[in-house]
């Protein structure tokens, strides 16, 4: 079983914004919404779990990785273990839909042929396998979001982090969205999702952390 | 294996990715290396010169009257053996008189007796050695027994010397300079290239990339961007030679093509300036 787990994390900026004494576990299959006002510490706790940030006080358990004893080495085989999924997609922009995806899965360094089953399997299961071969500005906003999460699980990930994942969507499509991460997360795999929007968590009835003044109030 | 083919893959389509970046890079490469293979040729034609110059200047070593065949014999091989000693050649009492009578027309053998003139070694050295080598090398010769005098031109010698390592220091101070240029500059494109890519660059180590496979590419991309612009300045600099016709001003220009060594020095600095700005920022 692969985890989360927030041990007494503190975790400031410069600023004086983040996070204060977080404690929480999400486990294999859970759908998480991580929720609060624009500054709560929502990015930061994706930041924690992805490890580009590091805990004042606390550490941070991912799968077999520990933020007190990971070795800078690790961060990417860890990083490889979760999917990603951004606000703004973050799409490389320099190749197309097909490359994209194929992308996660040459740097691990699996075979050609391994590789082109798998992404063909991804695009057909966000509904994109016609748009393989274009480029990621030729796309509409919420066809690029689904090709952002064909790319996160492609590689199979235990949890998909999403930071706002409809925050640049109208609601019809962020509609679709959710149901893709909805059948992603019945597939057994972990969501954590963070996000502003109230209406979206009071449609699903998963469990929610909500974040005030970078401490989880409820 | 599908690691490496995938560094050299993504380095080859990084050419054609970012056309504009690898078009900038090529282009400043393809500037400063032209320059650099024009100062070369420039460079080595006037130290050809200055060789060719100082090659001509000869020492004279007179002998003592009454030497035998074979003791002149031997002399000359005591000369040759001095380090820095490239030829001594004999010149007898005949010649020297055959050659004064050549300078000056009028037959001076009906007025004299007897040939006044000695017979000599006209001694050529390597002059790398700077002045005080030189002045122990002719004393050497001078201590030699058979030897009379030994004259050569000090204050030629001495201007010829200076000038040439002279000329020598600020010939490499000037391509070290040109260097320095070509380097700052690739820097600078490369540097524009990364800020241009940091999102992207981002991207891929939050999806999992080792900055080995982000760097990877870059080395790649960069060694064939060498490797173009170490071909095209050098056809660039033909291209030149035959269009100005270099080749009757600059007559040594074949000395410094060298192909091989042009573009490796081409992908050599791109790659060195490529790893050096990429380290620095992944």
């Amino acid at each position: 079983m692969k985890n989360i787990r927030f041990n007494n994390v503190t975790a400031k900026y410069s600023n004086g914004e983040g996070i204060e004494i977080a404690n929480f576990d999400i486990k294999q299959g859970e759908f998480v919404f991580l929720s609060g006002p624009s500054g709560a510490g929502k990015t930061t706790i994706l930041k924690l779990i992805l490890m580009t940030l590091f805990p004042n006080r606390g550490s941070v358990e991912v799968g077999n990785f520990n933020s007190q004893t990971i070795h800078t080495k690790e961060i990417p085989l860890l990083r490889r273990q979760l999917g990603c999924v951004f606000q703004d997609f973050r799409l490389l922009d320099d190749r197309n839909v097909y490359e994209n995806i194929a992308f996660v899965l040459r740097i691990t360094g699996h075979r050609e042929k391994y590789i082109k089953r798998r992404t063909f399997k991804m695009l057909a299961e966000v509904g994109l396998s016609h748009k393989r071969n274009q480029m990621p500005s030729q796309l509409s906003g919420g066809e690029q979001q689904r090709i952002a999460i064909a790319r996160a699980m492609a590689n199979d990930p235990f949890i998909v982090l999403a930071d706002e994942p409809t925050g640049n969507l109208d609601p019809e499509t962020s509609s679709g969205i959710l149901d893709l991460f909805k059948v992603i997360n019945e597939r057994g795999t972990a969501v954590l999702m963070a996000t502003h929007n109230r209406n979206l968590i009071d449609t699903f009835s998963y469990r929610t952390l909500q974040l005030q003044h970078g401490r989880i109030i409820g | 294996m599908n690691i490496l083919f995938f560094i050299i893959s993504e380095g080859l389509k990084g050419l054609f990715r970012s056309k504009f970046s690898t078009f900038l890079t090529i282009a400043s490469l393809l500037l400063t290396l032209t320059l650099l293979n024009i100062y070369f040729l420039i460079s080595q034609n006037i130290l050809q010169k200055v060789g060719e110059l100082r090659g001509r200047i000869t020492i004279e070593a007179f002998l003592e009257d009454g030497l035998s065949e074979n003791e002149i014999t031997k002399l000359q091989q005591k000369i040759l053996q001095i380090a820095k000693v490239d030829t001594a050649v004999f010149f007898s009492k005949d010649a020297a008189l055959k050659k004064f009578q050549e300078l000056f027309t009028d037959d001076y053998s009906q007025m004299i007796e007897e040939n006044p003139l000695p017979a000599s070694f006209q001694i050529r050295i390597r002059l790398d050695g700077g002045e005080q080598n030189t002045a122990q090398l002719i004393s050497k010769i001078e201590k030699l027994e058979g030897i009379d005098e030994v004259i050569f031109h000090r204050k030629l010698l001495t201007a010829m010397n200076y000038y040439s390592s002279s000329l020598r220091q600020k010939l490499i101070f000037i391509g070290v300079g040109l260097l320095f240029i070509s380097f700052g500059m690739l820097w600078i494109n490369i540097k524009i290239t990364l800020n241009a890519k940091a999102r992207l660059i981002e991207t891929m180590e939050l999806v999992g990339a080792k900055r080995s496979l982000i760097r990877g590419p870059f080395y790649v991309q960069s060694i064939f961007e060498g490797m173009v612009a170490g071909v095209g300045s050098l056809f660039l600099c033909y291209l030149l030679v035959y269009i100005f016709d270099l080749k009757s001003i600059l007559p040594y220009y074949e000395l410094f093509f060298y192909p091989i060594y042009a573009v490796l020095i081409s992908i050599i600095l791109s790659f060195f300036t490529c790893f050096l700005a990429i380290r620095r920022r992944i």
